[in-house]
């Protein structure tokens, strides 16, 4: 803990922004991985009251947000239900609703796909929620091709790719001419837009709410992706967490934002990541291998070694020894399985892992478990906030999205060790900025307001995309 | 929420009433007519008075020239705003709209699922056709009719998919889940397809009461043009073994007779009729007809046509007349289920049947098809 003026880590660099803060946003995957026996009845998983716990303690944190993404199919595996981990969960806008009358300040972002809706519904539903929280509603905004996941719908999967993105931009251009269209304080106008996908003659029912629109956030790291982001997103979702990395990152994206004519700090960028805090470094170091073990089941690891051989390897797959020498024999990636895609070719795939056991001396457990790991800010209070206090003044990204280690008091040591740490060195705020996301956000009203050219669709269109 | 014998007694809380005018009578922009906290305390009013259900309306036939001409409040999506009033109320039934033409099952059965989850078995589900038209067009085996209920049985299918059991969080294993009673939906029909499995687990009514249109609501509604009508319909409805709700406008003599305020009412947009009950009078007289029609029913959905004036009548002088003294209070122990307090039977699981009687499904197993 720095408290020694002289030594005031601000003053020992050229910080970029030696006086920013950092957001930090509660974060649930789909398939969370917790311990199932700290938890007397499975069904708490699911339990609205268990949320709102969990979301009380990111509030009293003074988090920003609550992120949710989104499954539109439950994941399989070897042809089956994949029974491995916590799966389902609310639907994010009713839980949201819900939650809106459970807190007073904290924000909620849903991840909603664009591809199997139609835009005056989510306008509504987005709008809806928007105007029970207050103004504390944000939409991240993803779409989907895989036919797999269209034949939940009867809208199915009949896009091709290119096609895809257009229709999410007109798609997106409609929900927020509807937010806009009904002003809180008159009359709602009758929208018509009548583009090559989306097609929509509505007078919108829901008025806007305090924040005016809810913030608009997306992710993407492709080319076209950060220049999408850069004309229309106020939120970024990310992966890069490494300081030169995370660096590079959100300077490139500011740039791009300046070149639409923003300031460029309006856009906040937040990678997801781990945060293991404990009394003592030693400690938390503990915590977090103990996670990992808990993370890494048999079961676990050999699906991982599965998807790629796309079949059953119980009888003959030894975890703790090497790889099967023969196979895989399939030539078609058909399963995503969190480190394995479906546009992978499963035999360059196992030729890369057998080399990468072979390099490094790893069983199957050690190369899963290399290949899984994700960088985690692990640490004493004191370690992690002067490590995040650095990216964050060094303009790193603007904050995190927190992925609780348990439910619902997985945020515990992370509200009540590291954000005091946070508040001690300057760099996390000691209430809510005010009422909405919007301003809790630090952002001005939304782009399309401020740069109405930029409301327009680019020629050719660019891609929103997909994010689980 | 316990069946009582007696019809139960829902106040219906969309916009300012269901008088086409009644938003003209405020003077609030529509953003604090909307405003939570006011959706809060009206449903909070409505279980403080004995209400047994509240509904939250998708559609009224006048929206579009109401709203269009700045006279209307607009709406909030009912699902959502039945989720938020969950966490505010206790007893009370939450009943939500939502439009079935063209609406994806799949969205549908996890969003009401998750109500349900957030209302803790008290909530319902009352499919309406579209915004313009509550039932579907056209004769049993019409498009409509055909489409509403694929609509209804796709999203039952869908919460029939994880069967009650389907958790087993067993560390030694490595498995949460129950492959065997996990399932795919399969639906194919003429209008849906729905692979499955839900994202969201079985509700906790297994399946929600279904309140509206055709041979597949669990509760059929009826309106009539005077209560002779409604009444002929119920019996005719209960004849065909369904259970009935009743919809009724209601306009009561206020601070000015019912016919002065109607007549004020009908100046400013004409109130054309809606297939609804519509009654119009005394408390007195109103409290009346409806208990002579009590017996023909199951449940009253009380339509305010002004709520602001009309709610506050029917919660002192009309639901008293419709529940003997304390039937009301005793049926406001917490946690019943609003199957249970609608006088159904548990929900059923197709797949536990299948299993259960010795069939086999051919979606049983997790086994993807």
């Amino acid at each position: 803990m720095t408290t020694d003026p002289r030594s005031d880590p601000r003053r020992d660099h050229d910080y970029a922004r030696p006086d920013a803060r950092i957001h930090l946003n509660l974060f649930q995957p789909f398939g969370p991985v917790y311990e199932w026996s700290r938890t007397p009845r499975p069904q708490d998983y699911y339990e609205f009251e268990q949320y709102a716990q969990l979301v009380a303690t990111a509030e009293r944190g003074l988090f920003s947000a609550v992120f949710l993404g989104e499954s539109l199919r439950l994941r399989e595996h070897l042809g089956a239900l994949n029974d491995i981990a916590i799966t389902g969960r609310p639907d994010a806008l009713t839980l949201f609703a819900y939650l809106a009358a459970r807190t007073t300040s904290i924000g909620f972002v849903a991840t909603l796909n664009t591809t199997y809706s139609e835009p005056a519904e989510l306008a509504r539903r987005l709008a809806t929620v928007d105007l029970l929280t207050g103004g504390r509603a944000g939409w991240n905004v993803v779409t989907t091709h895989n036919a797999w996941t269209g034949e939940n719908f009867r809208r199915g999967g009949y896009l091709a790719a290119a096609d895809r993105y257009r229709r999410a931009e007109e798609y997106v251009a409609a929900v927020q001419e509807l937010w806009d269209a009904f002003p809180a304080d008159g009359a709602p106008r009758p929208v018509a837009r009548h583009g090559a996908f989306v097609d929509v003659e509505v007078l919108p029912s829901v008025p806007a709410s305090p924040q005016g629109q809810t913030v608009y956030f997306q992710a993407g790291d492709s080319d076209e992706g950060r220049d999408f982001a850069a004309r229309r997103a106020e939120g970024v979702f990310t992966h890069h967490i490494e300081h030169d990395e995370a660096v590079a990152f959100t300077a490139d994206l500011r740039r791009r934002a300046r070149a639409y004519g923003r300031p460029g700090d309006d856009l906040k960028v937040f990678p997801g990541a781990a945060v293991v805090v404990a009394e003592t470094d030693a400690e938390a170091r503990d915590k977090a291998r103990h996670f990992r073990d808990v993370f890494l089941t048999e079961r676990r690891i050999r699906q991982v070694v599965e998807s790629v051989w796309g079949r059953d390897l119980s009888d003959e797959l030894d975890v703790d020894g090497a790889l099967p020498a023969e196979g895989p024999s399939v030539t078609e990636q058909t399963l995503t399985h969190g480190v394995v895609n479906s546009a992978d070719d499963p035999r360059r795939k196992a030729a890369e892992w057998r080399a990468l056991a072979a390099e490094r001396g790893l069983t199957v457990r050690g190369l899963v478990e290399h290949l899984t790991s994700t960088r985690e800010f692990v640490g004493s209070p004191g370690t992690v906030a002067d490590e995040l206090a650095h990216l964050v003044r060094s303009d790193a990204f603007d904050g995190l999205n927190v992925t609780p280690q348990a439910f619902p008091d997985g945020l515990d040591d992370v509200v009540d060790l590291l954000v005091p740490a946070l508040q001690e060195r300057g760099v996390y705020p000691e209430a809510y900025a005010g009422t909405t996301l919007r301003e809790n956000l630090g952002l001005p009203e939304s782009v399309g307001r401020r740069v109405p050219e930029l409301a327009l669709l680019p020629a050719g269109g660019a891609a929103v995309e997909g994010a689980a | 929420m316990t069946s009582t014998g007696r019809p139960l007694v829902g106040l219906e809380l969309d916009g300012a009433g269901a008088h086409p005018a009644a938003s003209a009578l405020s003077a609030e922009t529509p953003a604090r007519a909307l405003a939570p906290d006011r959706l809060a305390a009206a449903a909070r009013a409505a279980e403080d008075a004995g209400f047994d259900l509240v509904w939250l309306a998708a559609a009224r036939p006048w929206d579009a020239a109401a709203l269009a001409g700045g006279s209307g409040h607009g709406r909030l999506e009912p699902v959502e705003a039945a989720a938020f009033l969950a966490a505010v109320t206790t007893r009370v039934g939450l009943v939500a709209e939502t439009t079935v033409a063209g609406a994806e099952p799949f969205h549908l059965a996890n969003r009401l699922a998750s109500l349900d989850w957030a209302a803790q078995g008290r909530a319902g589900w009352a499919p309406v056709w579209s915004t313009e038209q509550h039932a579907p067009a056209g004769g049993s085996g019409s498009s409509e009719h055909t489409e509403h209920q694929e609509v209804v049985d796709a999203v039952r299918a869908l919460w029939d998919t994880w069967e009650d059991g389907v958790f087993l969080a067993d560390e030694a294993t490595g498995r949460f889940l129950d492959l065997d009673r996990w399932h795919y939906a399969d639906v194919r029909g003429e209008h849906v397809s729905v692979k499955g499995p839900s994202i969201t687990p079985r509700p906790p009514q297994g399946h929600l009461p279904v309140l509206g249109y055709g041979p597949g609501a669990d509760l059929v509604r009826v309106g009539g043009a005077d209560p002779a009508d409604a009444a002929s319909r119920a019996d005719a409805a209960r004849a065909a073994g369904a259970r009935v709700v009743l919809d009724v406008e209601v306009l009561l003599d206020g601070d000015h007779p019912a016919a002065d305020r109607l007549a004020a009412l009908d100046a400013r947009a004409t109130w054309a009729p809606t297939g609804q009950l519509r009654l119009v009078g005394s408390p007195a007289a109103v409290a009346e007809t409806l208990a002579g029609l009590a017996p023909h029913v199951d449940a009253i959905r009380l339509d305010p046509a002004v709520r602001a004036v009309d709610a506050p009548l029917l919660a002192t002088h009309v639901l008293p007349a419709l529940a003997s003294p304390g039937t009301r209070a005793a049926s406001s122990g917490g946690g019943s289920r609003l199957r249970d307090a609608l006088g159904l039977t548990p929900a059923q699981n197709r797949f536990t049947l299948a299993r259960e009687g010795g069939a086999t499904t051919p979606t049983a197993g997790g086994r993807a098809a």
